[in-house]
């Protein structure tokens, strides 16, 4: 591979696929996850119980924030976001995708949401219009998947033409996925542009772009007289058995990745050092048993988090540390995110508006992780900066899509990456050419 | 992205690998196949870049279809540090470097 003396320097890269025996690895623990969900859920209550609450779940118009637990039961939430993911890992599998950073994110984030607005009727449209977009374009599904994957963050948007504006169901079944499959087909290149608008700064990109979509959609509706308000439906009964759900996923998470790690730490000190900005895989940089002690390390600093804020666990919370969990293999760990969290706290604290155990300020600092690259790129500093702006921020902009967008927060830190990242590249900049000047002047 | 612009976009990494490594006097040469597109960059510099190995390790990143398409647009922005090396090396199927002072190249393979 590399030849050297020293006049001449020869190298050649030697790129390794990975192995069967990894790749069927990866795939076992993500089914292995849909698996305990699925569990959970029907061992949870009676089953007359639980399937009366999953139709309730798969006939709402499900905008933010409609807690599945509470709207349908504890069982069927968890059945529905067990069956959710494990059928987009089938998909994945059957697509013969590797399992990366990327993927993960995805898959966790379909398995987040389904506890607040993801259900089996209203995510499939999207990945249809995703296939349509492949056949289109004539490349395979799997170039595609991910953004697809993601896209669901819509799927309210089908639910509400579906259920929600009181349309017969045999015009607004097929209103609702016309309109699903048609996003679908705009999300890939839409998603893929928008990067450019905050330079990978914002992890989740396709909550800024479905954010867009959405915000034009209500625009729409809303002209012609349609009422799209957000909800606020949420759970306050289970709070220790989520609690123990978490605790209990996380420690093993913990225990599986250190096994597979080789009984040791190594690889989560690389990971601490990156930035986390798009793209930074951790599966590629330190392999599968580090990412997912990384990723088990901020399920329980998550967790810690809503218990520092004295909040109720519900659906959304859940959601959220799940999701977030998911980019923990692709650009959170402990030390980028930790800032964001800290604002949005001490933000919530310090205002007059928020109350720290609310489920949207909670949300707004487990999401907030998605500008953990401005943390983890520019510094501590700017990172505080960033999750006041994106408290500030993120309330507001609900109204804009009244909440058929799931990922909220992701569009709120879209704009905050997109403002910030510009200026302080500016402001580095011209700190740098002065230092330089400095030093000649010297 | 059709295959000219991500060549496009393959330039301006490496291109500004080139600058922020002082190196000077660069050719550039694009080759398109029917395998795919050829690119190699050349410059003059009296030093080997520092960091040679790290840049062969993130080239070396498995090429992989399923995420290229969808951030392929973060190559060539603003922004040029590791993570975009990583994504240099996942659209890229080969990359040679060589040095024999005072002469530097870098030279990679994507197939189509």
């Amino acid at each position: 591979m590399a030849k050297n003396d020293s006049q001449t320097l020869f190298l050649h890269t030697d790129k390794k696929q990975s192995n069967l025996k990894e790749k069927n690895f990866s795939y076992y623990f993500l089914i292995g996850y849909c698996f305990i969900l699925i569990v959970i859920g029907l061992f949870s209550e009676p089953q007359g119980i639980l399937w009366s609450g999953m139709s309730r779940i798969l006939t709402s118009p499900s905008n933010l924030l409609t807690d599945y637990i509470e709207l349908g039961t504890f069982g069927s939430a968890f059945v529905n976001s067990g069956l959710l993911t494990l059928i987009s890992v089938l998909l994945a599998k059957k697509e013969k995708i590797p399992i990366n950073g990327p993927m993960i994110a995805a898959l966790f984030t379909v398995s987040g949401c389904s506890f607040f607005g993801k259900n089996l009727y209203n995510s499939i449209p999207i990945i249809i219009g995703g296939l349509f977009y492949a056949k289109i374009v004539k490349k395979p599904f799997s170039q595609f998947i991910v953004v697809s994957l993601f896209g669901s963050a819509l799927s309210p948007i089908i639910s509400y033409l579906t259920f929600g504006i009181s349309l017969p169901l045999i015009y607004s079944i097929p209103l609702g996925y016309l309109v699903g499959i048609f996003i679908g087909l705009i999300l890939p290149p839409l998603a893929s542009h928008i990067l450019t608008f905050h330079q990978g700064f914002s992890l989740y990109n396709v909550g800024f772009t479905s954010g867009l979509i959405a915000m034009m959609f209500t625009g729409i509706l809303r002209m012609f007289g349609w009422k799209i308000e957000g909800k606020n439906l949420v759970s306050t009964a289970y709070h220790i058995r989520l609690l123990f759900f978490l605790i209990f996923l996380f420690i093993l998470m913990f225990l599986v990745g250190f096994f597979v790690n080789h009984r040791s730490l190594n690889g989560l000190k690389e990971i601490s050092k990156t930035s986390g900005k798009l793209i930074t895989d951790f599966i590629s940089i330190a392999g599968v048993g580090a990412t997912m002690m990384n990723m088990a390390l901020m399920g329980l600093l998550l967790v810690g988090y809503t218990q520092v804020s004295k909040t109720t666990l519900n659906g959304p919370i859940v959601g959220a540390i799940l999701s977030a969990v998911g980019f923990s293999a692709f650009g959170n760990h402990l030390f980028n995110s930790l800032p964001l969290l800290i604002s949005v706290y001490l933000t919530a604290l310090w205002s007059s508006v928020f109350e720290v155990s609310q489920t949207t300020v909670v949300l707004a600092g487990i999401f907030g992780t998605s500008l953990a690259p401005i943390a983890g790129y520019y510094g501590i500093t700017f990172g505080l900066i960033a999750g006041f702006l994106h408290m500030s921020l993120v309330t507001n902009v609900s109204y804009l899509h009244g909440g058929l967008n799931l990922y909220n927060n992701g569009f709120s830190t879209g704009f905050v990456a997109a403002v910030m990242v510009p200026l302080l590249d500016n402001i580095l900049q011209i700190r740098k050419v002065k230092q330089h000047a400095r030093k000649r002047q010297g | 992205m059709q295959e000219r612009d991500k060549a496009k976009r393959i330039i301006d990494e490496l291109l500004t690998y080139f600058f922020s490594n002082d190196i000077e006097e660069i050719r550039i040469g694009v080759d398109f196949t029917l395998e795919g597109f050829y690119i190699s960059i050349q410059g003059k510099t009296e030093q080997e870049p520092d960091n040679l190995l790290h840049l062969l390790e993130l080239l070396n990143t498995p090429r992989d279809l399923s995420i290229e398409s969808y951030y392929d647009e973060l190559l060539g922005i603003t922004h040029h540090e590791e993570e975009d090396y990583h994504l240099l090396g996942l659209m890229i199927d080969e990359a040679e470097i060589s040095f024999d002072a005072p002469l530097f190249e870098i030279k990679v393979f994507r197939k189509k």
